[in-house]
């Protein structure tokens, strides 16, 4: 991850470029799911820095997601007149990244004094929490949540384009913003305090880092990245609603995490792909089976939970450091075992 | 070197401790110690394990709070936070390694002086003083042990303190790394800078030290030149005897 701040903006503008140009060869549904995969790689890929950097398990990264959605709404009301209607996505994402780096924050300072299995604890109970949250106070639209106008693609590429290819460029936009931000901060100073302040809080305090300020900021920068992708999933879905952002979806998260190899951002877009492609790749498996409709329904939604349980306790064992450290782990041994080219010849 | 005014001619010492006492629920680590340390002057601290030797450090760090006396650093209180201890011109190893094993060499000395203009240069003549300027990009942890205390060296002399505290920095090395490490203090005090050291070699501590205080079960025991020190009856009983005849 550490590359100067030139070759990261490089590295992203190059990689939404090519992603950008990928949405034409897929067809609506892959672009919508497209767009679910970069809302979740925001959420996945700020917890994986906050986890891999500084040693924070957060349960509660759903919470913030739904921070962001419920940012989202209140940003393009706020935009509603206020704002060209082209500009109150944009003005809704702000909003979502203020509104969830606000709750983080909060969580943050609370999480600062604590350690390990106390501050999951904690983001756990924001999770369980947010249904009652939600039902108790009217503005937030009770179990329905709340629903935004919807927004079909601009005038000038209503021709060109489909509306989920639309969401997808958004979506893909929002993620290389995030991305890029993640990649220079854990490449700069701040990268090195957060590392610092994991690997032994008396050793950074001497060299002059205040543990809990670094250790709040890395909080407050996942809790934004997971708003970002809260306000994604809120725009591709024209609504936000608190049932989806349940305890599942916080430890889906930090199985993609762990899945891609924590504290890894490449690894992180693994992770985000299998937490929105495995649940529809078994939903495509079990529907050619002709199972019974009792059936059927139970596995509907248990079977991938059952999965990811499945493949998360299998790589921890295979591969510790993820997919990605096991993908360079098979790289390098090819290169080593791969036949000298002879560069002389005996006649 | 700064001084109390004209009053006086003394100077001031960097580092001032006074009737300092420590106390963990009902044990008294540290009962009403006091130590000075002059610029330029290296000084060492020794006693029998659990004598309060990095209770005193911890105190001076602000990692410990004391129950009674005052600290000093150039006539002002010490900070009151560890992280203030480095903008202050102090600097201190720990005891063990005390290296961050997920950085690298350059990133374990950067540490110290990220919010310092040319960090990156500085970062890399500490690591040149120490011997491991060829070893800036490597994973801490591919280093032998002696390597990785050098490079815990390199971070503290990175910021360039006036007061260098070292907590064993001698333990787990060999004689020729022993020798090395004592010419690097002496350089560094040479430049001005008070060096007080925790230390269980006592040939080390003979060898480098211009002072040597004593501490047993949280008193000052003795205090003095190496050699007073050494020939310190109360000091043989307490510690000393068993080390001299090993």
């Amino acid at each position: 991850m550490n590359q100067n701040p030139r070759r990261i903006v490089l590295l992203t503008v190059g990689g939404l470029v090519v992603a950008l140009a990928g949405t034409f060869l897929l067809d609506p549904y892959r672009n919508y799911l497209l767009a679910l995969v970069a809302a979740h790689l925001c959420a996945i890929a700020g917890l994986s820095l906050l986890i891999g950097r500084t040693g924070q398990l957060s349960l509660g990264h759903a919470a913030l997601m739904a921070a962001g959605g419920y940012g989202y709404v209140a940003g393009v009301k706020l935009g509603d007149g206020a704002v060209p209607d082209g500009l109150q996505p944009v003005l809704g994402l702000i909003v979502a990244v203020v509104t969830a780096s606000v709750v983080g924050l909060l969580l943050g300072l609370a999480g600062a004094r604590l350690h390990g299995p106390y501050l999951a604890g904690l983001t756990l109970a924001v999770v369980l929490a947010l249904p009652a949250l939600t039902s108790q106070i009217p503005a937030l639209g009770g179990d329905q949540g709340l629903m935004v106008p919807f927004r079909s693609v601009p005038q000038a590429l209503s021709s060109l384009i489909a509306l989920e290819q639309w969401q997808a460029w958004i979506a893909l936009t929002v993620v290389a913003v995030v991305l890029g931000v993640l990649a220079t901060v854990d490449a700069g100073a701040s990268g090195i305090r957060m590392r610092a302040v994991r690997d032994d809080e008396v050793a950074a305090a001497l060299a002059g880092i205040r543990p809990g300020r670094i250790k709040v900021q890395a909080f407050v920068l996942s809790a934004a990245a997971a708003g970002a992708g809260g306000g994604v999933l809120c725009f591709v879905d024209s609504g936000v609603r608190p049932g989806g952002y349940g305890v599942t979806l916080s430890l889906l998260l930090v199985v993609g995490v762990v899945v891609g190899g924590t504290g890894r951002l490449a690894g992180a877009a693994i992770g985000a792909a299998l937490v929105v492609l495995l649940p529809w790749l078994i939903g495509l498996g079990t529907s050619g089976l002709d199972l019974p409709a009792e059936a059927a329904q139970r596995l509907d939604g248990n079977l991938a939970v059952l999965v990811f349980g499945l493949l998360l306790i299998g790589l921890t064992v295979a591969a510790p450091t993820g997919a990605l450290g096991l993908l360079t782990r098979a790289g390098a041994s090819r290169k080593r075992s791969a036949p000298s080219i002879p560069t002389t010849s005996k006649d | 070197m700064a001084t109390h005014g004209a009053a006086t001619e003394r100077p001031v010492p960097r580092l001032r401790i006074q009737g300092l006492g420590v106390r963990f629920g009902g044990l008294d680590a540290l009962v009403d110690v006091g130590l000075e340390v002059g610029d330029g002057e290296v000084v060492g601290l020794i006693g029998p394990n659990g004598a309060g030797k990095t209770t005193l450090f911890n105190a001076v760090c602000a990692l410990v709070r004391p129950s009674t006396g005052t600290i000093e650093t150039a006539g002002v209180p010490a900070p009151g936070r560890p992280d203030r201890l480095a903008a202050a011109g102090i600097a201190r190893t720990l005891q063990g390694l005390g290296v961050l094993p997920g950085l690298s060499v350059l990133e374990n000395v950067l540490v110290s002086v990220l919010d310092r203009p040319d960090r990156n240069g500085r970062a890399r003549v500490a690591l040149e003083r120490v011997g491991l300027g060829a070893r800036s990009g490597d994973p801490v942890g591919a280093l032998p042990y002696p390597e990785q205390k050098r490079v815990a060296l390199a971070r503290a002399l990175a910021t360039g303190p006036s007061l260098l505290l070292l907590d064993e920095p001698a333990g787990g090395l060999g004689p020729a790394d022993v020798l090395d490490l004592s010419t690097t203090i002496r350089e560094v005090a040479a430049g001005g800078c008070a060096v007080l050291l925790v230390e269980h070699h006592v040939d080390f501590v003979m060898g480098v030290c211009d002072r040597v205080v004593v501490l047993d079960f949280g008193r000052v025991i003795a205090t003095g030149r190496p050699e007073e020190v050494r020939r310190d009856p109360a000091v043989e009983e307490a510690y000393l005897g068993l080390a001299v005849d090993r």
